[in-house]
C-alpha cells in the first residue's frame, strides 16, 4: 500500500506481498460535474489491496471515501463523476474498460454490499430468487445447479435453514438478516474484492458482529479481499489488516493497522481517535475535533485539516504538503507527524 | 398482498362491471332483435312493450339491442386505448426517470406540450385529419392518454433508481434491460393497474363524447354517445332514448371508478386495517 503525492510506482516495498495486487489506485482523483464547473471531491488518493487482505477506509462523512467506492464500480456515468488517475483491478485499468466489460466485472469479480439492508432486497422477490438473478447474469448453471449454489451460499452466511429463506420475501427477515443475504448475493460468483460501504452502520451492535464475523470468516476460506469503508474505528480496529484515513478526499495517513490505529502519527488520525468512545486514558476529558469538515467548495491550497489542527502553523498553508515515509508501509501526509 | 374482496366498493363496482360485460358478450341472448333493424310501424314504443325490454327509437330499432351493441364499442375502445396509452406512456416514463439526463428532458418536453392540448380538441382535430374510423378513435384517446402513465411512472422510477436493491442489480452487472425488466417495471406495475382503472373510466367518457359530437366511430355503427345524441331531440316525447345510454355511461363509469378506489385502497401501505 503507497500513499504519495508523487508518482510513486507499484514498486516491491510492500512486504509480503509478492502477488500484483488486486486493486490498486494511483494519484486517484474524482470530480463532480456542476454544470459548467467540476468540483474536485477526492484528491490524489494511492491505495492497494493485495489478495486476501482486509483493507479498511475511514473518514468522517464528506470525506470522499464512498464516492471512492462507487468509481471502483463506475456506477455513475462520466457526465456526473469524472475519474483521474489510474485504478487497476487485477493490473486491468478500470476507468477505460467499456462499460459492457464493466458489467461482467460488477456482480462477477467485483462486488459490493451498502449501508441500507432494510432497502438493498426488492420487495416483491424472494430472496432465493434475488441470488439467482446474480448467477444468471454470470455463469452459465442449469436452474438445479443455481439451486444448490443458493442454498450454499445461504448456509455460508449462517442460515440454518437456507431452503426455507430463499423461498422467504424480504419484508420476513429482519435487517441483520438481509445484510446476511446480501452478503450471499454478493459472493455468489466467487468474487476476488467485496467492497463493503459501512454494510454494518444500519445494524445493532450483536447484529454487527455477527456480519462482520462472517466476512471475516469468508474472507479467509475464499481469499477474499475487502475494501472496507466505515468510520467506525472500534471495528475496524478488530478486522482490518492496513488501514487509510480519508478527510476532506486527501489520504492523511496509511498502513497497518496496528500502526496507524495503534499509535497513529497524523494529528487527524488522533483526533478521530480521541472522539472513539472506549478508546481514551482513564481521567482524561474525551475530546471532539473543533470545527467542521470544509466543504468542497471552499478547499483552500495546504493542509486540508490546518484549520482544525492543534499542531498547525504558517507552513502548513503551503500549497504542498509531503508525504512522509514513517515505515517502509507506515506514511502520513503532514509536516510534522508524531515520530 | 391480501385482497379484501369483501369490501363493498369491490362488491359494488365489480358486479356493475360485471353486468356491463355480460351485457357486451351475451346480449344476444336475451333480445331478438338486432341494432340495426329498422321497423317505423313500432317507432318510440315505451319499455316493456312489444317484446321491446327497454323500448324502440325514432326509427323502431330496439334499444337494448343497440345498448349491447354501445357497451362492446366502449369497452373494446376503452380497454384499447388503456392499454396502448399504458405500454407506452409507462415505458417512456420508466425510462425518463431511470435515465435521466438528455432522453427525461426531451420526453418532457413532449409530455408538456401534448398536455397543454384541451384533450378534446386534440381528439377532434385528429379524427377531423384522419378520418371516422374505429382505429382511429382509438389513436386520437390515446395520443394524450399515455401522459399520465408516463408522469406517474417517471416520478415512481425516480424514487425507485435511488433504492439501494435497484443499486445492487446494477452491481450485480445488471443492464440497463436487465434492471428495468426486472426490478424497475414490476415494481411500477400496482401504480399502472389503479392508473389504468381511472382512466378507462375516462376513456368511456371520452368515447361517448366524441359520437355525441359525431365525430366517433362511423354511424352505422351504434354507440352510448351517438344514442344520446339521437335521443336528444326527442327527450320531452321520448325519455328513454336518451336516458338508457346515459344509464350505461352512468353505471360502467361508476363501477370502473369504484374498482379503481378500491385498488388503490389495497395498495395503500398506511392502510393496513381495513374495518368495513
Amino acid at each position: 500500500m503507497t500513499l504519495s503525492s508523487d508518482t510513486r510506482p507499484a514498486d516491491g516495498t510492500i512486504a509480503g506481498q509478492n502477488a500484483a495486487p488486486v486493486l490498486s489506485a494511483r494519484n486517484l482523483s474524482l470530480y463532480i460535474r456542476e454544470g459548467r464547473n467540476r468540483i474536485r471531491i477526492v484528491s490524489d488518493v494511492s491505495f492497494e489491496i493485495a489478495a486476501g487482505e482486509f483493507f479498511a477506509l475511514v473518514g468522517e462523512s464528506g470525506s470522499g471515501k464512498t464516492m471512492i467506492a462507487r468509481s471502483i464500480m463506475r456506477l455513475l456515468p462520466a457526465s456526473m463523476l469524472e475519474i483521474e488517475g489510474d485504478l487497476e483491478f487485477c493490473g486491468k485499468s478500470l476507468t477505460s474498460l467499456p462499460e459492457n466489460r464493466m458489467r461482467a466485472l460488477r456482480g462477477g469479480a467485483i462486488s459490493m454490499i451498502f449501508q441500507e439492508p432494510m432497502t438493498s432486497l426488492d420487495p416483491l422477490m424472494p430472496v432465493g430468487r434475488q441470488i439467482e438473478e446474480t448467477l444468471e447474469l454470470h455463469s452459465d448453471l442449469n436452474r438445479r445447479q443455481r439451486a444448490e449454489r443458493i442454498e450454499t451460499l445461504l448456509t455460508d452466511v449462517r442460515f440454518a435453514e437456507p431452503a426455507k429463506v430463499a423461498a422467504m420475501f424480504p419484508h420476513e427477515l429482519s435487517g441483520g438478516m438481509r445484510q446476511r443475504a446480501m452478503i450471499a448475493m454478493a459472493l455468489a460468483n466467487n468474487p476476488q474484492l467485496l467492497i463493503a460501504d459501512e454494510p454494518t452502520t444500519a445494524l445493532d451492535v450483536t447484529i454487527q458482529r455477527e456480519v462482520m464475523e462472517i466476512i471475516q470468516r469468508l474472507r479467509r476460506k475464499y481469499g477474499l479481499s475487502v475494501l472496507f469503508i466505515s468510520h467506525d474505528l472500534s471495528l475496524v480496529h478488530q478486522y482490518a489488516e492496513r488501514v487509510g484515513v480519508l478527510y476532506g478526499g486527501v489520504l492523511m495517513e496509511a498502513g497497518p493497522e496496528r500502526d496507524v490505529i495503534g499509535r497513529s502519527a497524523h494529528p487527524y488520525t488522533q483526533a478521530l481517535l480521541n472522539c472513539a468512545p472506549g478508546r481514551r486514558v482513564a481521567g482524561e476529558r474525551r475530546r471532539g475535533i473543533g470545527g467542521t469538515v470544509p466543504s468542497p467548495r471552499d478547499w483552500a491550497p495546504g493542509c486540508r485539516f490546518r484549520d482544525r489542527c492543534e499542531r498547525a502553523d504558517a507552513a502548513c498553508a503551503n500549497s504542498e504538503i509531503p508525504v512522509k515515509d514513517l515505515s517502509p508501509e507506515w506514511r502520513a501526509k503532514c509536516l510534522r507527524p508524531t515520530e | 398482498m391480501k385482497f379484501d374482496f369483501l369490501n363493498l366498493k369491490f362488491i359494488i363496482g365489480a358486479f356493475l362491471l360485471g353486468f356491463v360485460l355480460f351485457l357486451a358478450l351475451f346480449g344476444n341472448l336475451i333480445t331478438p332483435f338486432t341494432a340495426n333493424k329498422q321497423s317505423l310501424m313500432d317507432s318510440l314504443l315505451p319499455p316493456l312493450s312489444g317484446g321491446h325490454i327497454l323500448g324502440t327509437d325514432h326509427l323502431g330499432r330496439d334499444i337494448l339491442a343497440r345498448m349491447i351493441s354501445g357497451a362492446r364499442v366502449s369497452l373494446a375502445i376503452a380497454a384499447s386505448v388503456v392499454v396502448i396509452s399504458g405500454v407506452v406512456g409507462v415505458i417512456v416514463g420508466a425510462l425518463s426517470g431511470y435515465l435521466r439526463g438528455t432522453w427525461d428532458l426531451v420526453t418532457q418536453k413532449i409530455v408538456e406540450s401534448f398536455w397543454a392540448f384541451p384533450p378534446i380538441l386534440l381528439a377532434i382535430a385528429i379524427l377531423a385529419f384522419f378520418g371516422q374510423s374505429l382505429t382511429n378513435v382509438i389513436l386520437a384517446l390515446t395520443i394524450q392518454r399515455w401522459i399520465p402513465y408516463s408522469r406517474m411512472s417517471r416520478a415512481q422510477a425516480m424514487v425507485l433508481r435511488s433504492l439501494a436493491y435497484v443499486e445492487s442489480s446494477r452491481v450485480m452487472g445488471g443492464g440497463l434491460a436487465w434492471v428495468m425488466r426486472r426490478h424497475i417495471l414490476p415494481n411500477l406495475m400496482a401504480s399502472a393497474i389503479i392508473v389504468g382503472t381511472f382512466s378507462m373510466a375516462t376513456a368511456i367518457l371520452a368515447e361517448a363524447s366524441l359520437s355525441f359530437l359525431g365525430l366517433g366511430v362511423p354511424p352505422q355503427i351504434a354507440t352510448w354517445g351517438g344514442m344520446l345524441a339521437e335521443g336528444r331531440s326527442y327527450i320531452t316525447r321520448a325519455w328513454w332514448l336518451a336516458v338508457m345510454p346515459g344509464v350505461g355511461i352512468f353505471i360502467t363509469v361508476l363501477s370502473l371508478n369504484l374498482l379503481g378506489d378500491w385498488l388503490r385502497d389495497q395498495y395503500d401501505p398506511k392502510k393496513t386495517l381495513n374495518l368495513i
